[in-house]
């Protein structure tokens, strides 16, 4: 706005100014207060303000070069002056009209035309381009709502090239193409646009276009560079005839109907499980594998030598696992060996000697346990005892003696321990507890009968036999109140200690999943009174083993985590929450997962 | 005499062969059967498990190739071969399943721009902004021929990428501005400009041939019509778009990678604001292509992943990483949507699975039965939360996981304030808006 009334300048005094510029040059004479005059004179005729402007004028943009602007401050004027200058009324009312339509045509010009005409024609052929790609839109729709697509991979033979020979490979076929071929159709475009390899294709239509046109060249050009299996064969030397390939081949699949029919067999046995048939199928091969050695024995010594050696790294082996067993593999092939050799058959004698010896009951064994079966887990456990030195098992014995000299110690003067707490002293704590009871009401007792403590600030009055007595007095009494007082904490500790473990075991035992007894007397057997029960061991069989959950609490000791997994909390996770999208409400999306 | 006979055909009792599993004849009457929706349940349960643990996405590494891998390009027709441009201007040919080098070369002297191959011919393009050359290679018989370009062309711009016209023999090159060439001719058929700064990648619309789109360096996105003298819309985006794929199935689609970590996806018809964001990534979107079936996207990115997407969905399908692969620039859908082929800074071009948990080769019709079985119960139970979150669930680098993390947070915090101020100032001062138009600075026409 302001640039506006800076170049729209009051136009009355530019050209007093230009004439005045001008009336100096010609007449430098005329009177200084004159000029003056004749120009406030004129202002005041023409009511024209009169403030001067400032000289300077910041450099304006819109420059008014052509005149195109119309200024709106000029106007106004000029209209005043020109108003002023008519005069009456109605004149003044024409001129008013016309101003107003000159006003009215005055308007900023549009953008030069070339502008607006790239701009239209971008515009436009965007519409256009719109258009076209818009007639793709069925098809597209139809292509997104169909179940499958299909895309277009060429139908063409692709290259197919391996490595640089296949490329070669190709190459000719090419030149052989371009050689054969019609010359025009093959020559390409020089530089940028070398020569079509036209891929050569054998399916039905490249037949047909071959027979159509006449164009062998191309296969028979093919064929020469893929190398005919049939020209090949002729050029080959070493060729066989056909009586001969057919023998060949059929020994061939002989023996491989031979291997499989073995095969198969050694499956079948290997799949076999009756205990019988395994026991006949060993005594089986222990005749086969004695045989054999009498054979060899005869027929093959060095041979029959490498198997006596074989047997008797077998013994070494056996001595050195210590298993002593009768029935062994190892015992079996030892009395076959022993045929042949009396050593070793009071190796075997010894070995079962040894077995018997290791295995024999020992009396007097505090940790044996009587009902072992398992002779062999038994033995070793047994030479384990034996090899334990005898101060370790005195320990042993002092620490159980410990224990249980520690059992006859009242549980109200036993330390707290941190360690988890079993059953048993659990028990033994919450008698502690009752005890504490009591302990309270006798600590209470104690205190009431003890003499009034003097004060601190009463202590200076008495005198030094009094204040000894009362000392000793007083310490005796502390005395007395820390032991019980520490032992007291040392009872709550212990019995909140128990609390909290019956509770945890408590919610644990909850929260376990129980075993599920699905037995049910005289299913299969008879049952009722007088007949024979049911053993354990079948009965444990109907039990069904609820997992053994692992808890979240069991690495700590002083917390417990409840979980309270319900059937319904765990369901939950299973459930969905809303309505998913393309469904409208709850009813079509269950009908939908029912279908 | 009339004898009764009762008909059964052995085909419903018999094995075929021996090795066969044994028929189970089985009632279908559904009173027999009170917990079969439970079964069904779990079945669905298994199936989505089943789905992870055959989940090994990773196939194989091409080898060492000296230097960050910068293009890939896939051959237009043969499945098993690519091209690699790598940042010392060497260009490799690679065999897919062998996983072997067929042959390499010594291209340019700068890192390889743009690589595409003739649609046609076997010929392939690669140019370089170091040296500001564009060549053509004949993939011919012999080592010599396929060491020296068959023409050359030398330009006084540098080129940022190229793209082969689908049918005809001309090229789009995008350097300062986007360059329509003619094999056969020197100068450039057409020339496209908005803005001052260069233009990342030009691409040509696969069904509508004459239609390109161009991304640049200024942020926006272009619009060009190579009949028309002038490119037909400019969008003006929040951030710069790195790279952009049309879709080959849906022609007015296109898909842009940006620098904000998303992708866009656009209607050119409607470019007031993109069709779909993707979010996911955690750095920025380097590279997006499309499968062929024009169904899904698969994006390489600054954070060391490839992303797989579905397309019109915000949320990425799969993600990809190995312990060594380091920035992603590059990665492409086979021909048979299969595969995907990546490019990145550890020198190396590696091999995907498009779907991690496919079984490769010929499936036998029981197989067949059980894999479409499963996939219609993942289907059916998808919205149920157990299933979601085992097919959701990807195990992320501690790196990525956290990156994660952080956005999402940034992006709760914002929501979180956002919604204080429409609380707090009213709906109408402060709108709505809907996030697929927050990234689009302005349109130009």
């Amino acid at each position: 706005m302001k640039n506006r009334e800076d170049s729209d300048d009051d136009p009355l005094e530019e050209e007093a100014e230009a004439t005045m510029s001008a009336g100096e040059e010609a007449s430098a004479d005329v009177p200084e207060e004159d000029h003056a005059a004749l120009l406030s004179g004129l202002r005041r005729t023409l009511k024209v303000d009169g403030r001067r402007r400032s000289e300077r004028r910041p450099p304006s943009s819109a420059m008014d070069v052509h005149g195109l602007r119309s200024a709106g401050g000029a106007a106004s004027s000029m209209r005043q002056i020109l108003a002023t200058a008519l005069g009456g009324q109605a004149a003044k009312r024409a001129v008013g009209q016309e101003l107003r339509a000159a006003k009215r045509r005055h308007r900023v010009l549009e953008a030069p035309a070339k502008l607006t005409e790239a701009k239209s024609q971008r515009i436009a052929a965007y519409e256009r381009a719109n258009k076209d790609l818009g007639r793709w839109y069925g098809y597209v729709e139809r292509n997104r709502l169909s179940e499958e697509v299909s895309f277009p991979l060429p139908a063409t033979g692709a290259p197919r090239p391996q490595s640089v020979s296949d490329y070669r490979q190709r190459a000719r076929v090419d030149i052989a193409v371009a050689m054969s071929a019609d010359p025009d159709s093959a020559k390409g475009e020089s530089g940028a646009a070398p020569t079509t390899s036209a891929p050569v294709v054998d399916d039905l239509e490249s037949r047909l276009y071959r027979r159509l046109y006449n164009q062998t060249a191309i296969a028979e050009a093919a064929g020469l560079a893929a190398g005919n299996p049939q020209q090949q064969q002729q050029k080959n030397p070493n060729q066989l005839d056909g009586a001969k390939v057919r023998e060949r081949l059929a020994s061939n699949r002989r023996l491989i109907a031979r291997r499989h029919f073995l095969e198969e067999k050694l499956k079948r046995q290997s799949r076999i499980k009756s205990k019988s048939y395994r026991k006949h199928a060993r005594r089986a091969k222990l005749k086969q594998e004695e045989a054999e050695l009498t054979a060899l024995k005869d027929s093959d010594p060095a041979a029959f030598a490498e198997r006596m050696a074989a047997l008797e790294r077998a013994r070494a082996d056996e001595r050195i696992s210590q298993r002593h067993r009768g029935g062994s593999k190892f015992a079996r092939q030892q009395k076959l060996r022993a045929k042949f050799d009396d050593a070793a058959r009071q190796a075997v004698q010894d070995m079962i000697q040894r077995g018997k010896e290791l295995t024999e009951k020992t009396d007097g064994d505090a940790n044996g346990d009587s009902s072992g079966e398992d002779s062999d887990a038994k033995s070793s456990g047994d030479e384990a005892a034996v090899q334990l030195p005898e101060d370790l098992v005195d320990d042993w014995n002092d620490g159980t003696a410990e224990e249980d000299k520690d059992e006859t110690v009242p549980a109200s003067l036993r330390p707290a321990r941190s360690t988890g707490l079993s059953a048993a002293s659990s028990t033994l704590a919450s008698s502690a507890g009752q005890k504490r009871q009591q302990q309270q009401r006798s600590l209470e007792l104690d205190l009431s009968h003890m003499p009034s403590l003097p004060t601190v600030d009463a202590a200076g009055d008495e005198d030094g036999d009094a204040l000894e007595a009362a000392s000793s007095r007083r310490s005796l009494a502390r005395l007395r109140t820390d032991e019980l007082l520490a032992e007291e904490v040392a009872e709550t500790e212990a019995d909140a200690k128990a609390d909290f473990e019956r509770e945890k075991a408590a919610v644990a035992d909850e929260e376990q999943p129980k075993d599920v007894d699905l037995f049910l007397p005289g299913w299969n057997t008879w049952t009722g009174p007088g007949t024979r029960p049911v053993s354990e061991e079948r009965r444990q069989k109907f039990v069904i083993k609820a997992p053994r959950r692992k808890r979240r609490d069991a690495a700590h000791g002083h917390v417990i985590i409840r979980e309270r997994l319900g059937a319904g909390q765990a369901l939950r996770r299973h459930l969905v929450k809303g309505v998913p999208f393309p469904y409208a409400n709850a009813e079509q999306f269950e009908g939908a997962m029912r279908a | 005499m009339k004898v009764k006979l009762l008909l059964r055909n052995p085909q419903d009792y018999l094995r075929e062969t021996a090795d066969d599993i044994h028929k189970l004849a089985r009632n279908p009457a559904p009173e027999l059967h009170p917990m079969s929706a439970e079964t069904e349940y779990v079945r669905a349960l298994n199936a989505a498990k089943l789905e992870r643990v055959f989940a090994k996405p990773f196939l194989g590494c091409f080898g060492d190739q000296g230097d960050q891998l910068s293009r890939v390009c896939m051959h237009p027709r043969a499945l098993s071969l690519c091209l690699s441009g790598c940042v010392d201007g060497r260009v490799a040919f690679w065999n897919i399943p062998r996983r072997s080098r067929v042959l390499q070369l010594d291209a340019h002297s700068g890192c390889v721009q743009g690589l595409c191959w003739h649609p046609e011919q076997d010929l392939f393009y690669s140019c370089c902004d170091t040296d500001r050359t564009l060549k053509a290679w004949r993939v011919g018989d012999d080592l010599t021929e396929f060491s020296r370009p068959v023409s050359q062309r030398h330009l006084d711009f540098a080129p940022l990428n190229l793209d082969h016209h689908v049918s005809k023999d001309l090229f789009a090159l995008s350097g300062d501005a986007v360059y329509l060439y003619d094999s056969r001719r020197s100068d450039p058929v057409g020339q496209w400009k908005w803005g001052s700064d260069s233009v990342l990648q030009a691409r040509f619309n696969p069904t509508e041939w004459h239609l390109l789109a161009a991304v640049t360096k200024d942020n926006a996105l272009l619009l060009i019509d190579t009949r028309q003298r002038e490119p037909l819309r400019r969008i003006r985006c929040e951030f710069r778009q790195n790279a952009l794929c049309w879709n080959p199935q849906e022609p007015f689609v296109l898909a842009t990678a940006s620098d904000d970590y998303n992708l866009y996806s656009w209607d050119a018809r409607r470019l007031a604001s993109p069709a779909c964001v993707y979010r996911g990534h955690t750095n920025a979107a380097m590279d997006v292509d499309f499968a062929p079936t024009g169904r899904e996207l698969v994006s390489a990115s600054y954070d060391c992943t490839v992303r797989l997407w579905e397309s019109g969905r915000s949320q990425s399908r799969d993600v990809y990483h190995t312990k060594r692969m380091y920035r992603v620039f590059a990665a492409r859908y086979s021909l048979d949507a299969r595969f995907i082929v990546t490019a990145s800074a550890d020198f190396n071009l590696r091999l995907w699975k498009a779907r991690a948990s496919e079984k490769l080769g010929a499936l036998t019709p029981r197989e067949r039965a059980a894999v479409n079985t499963a996939e219609a119960l993942k289907q059916k139970y998808a919205h149920h939360p157990q299933v979601r979150r085992i097919v959701q669930h990807r195990h992320l680098p501690k790196r990525l996981y956290q990156a994660q993390l952080e956005m999402k947070a940034i992006r709760g915090k914002q929501r979180r304030k956002e919604v204080n101020r429409r609380e707090h100032r009213g709906e109408d001062k402060e709108p709505f808006v809907p996030e697929r138009d927050r990234h689009v600075r302005g349109v130009d026409e």
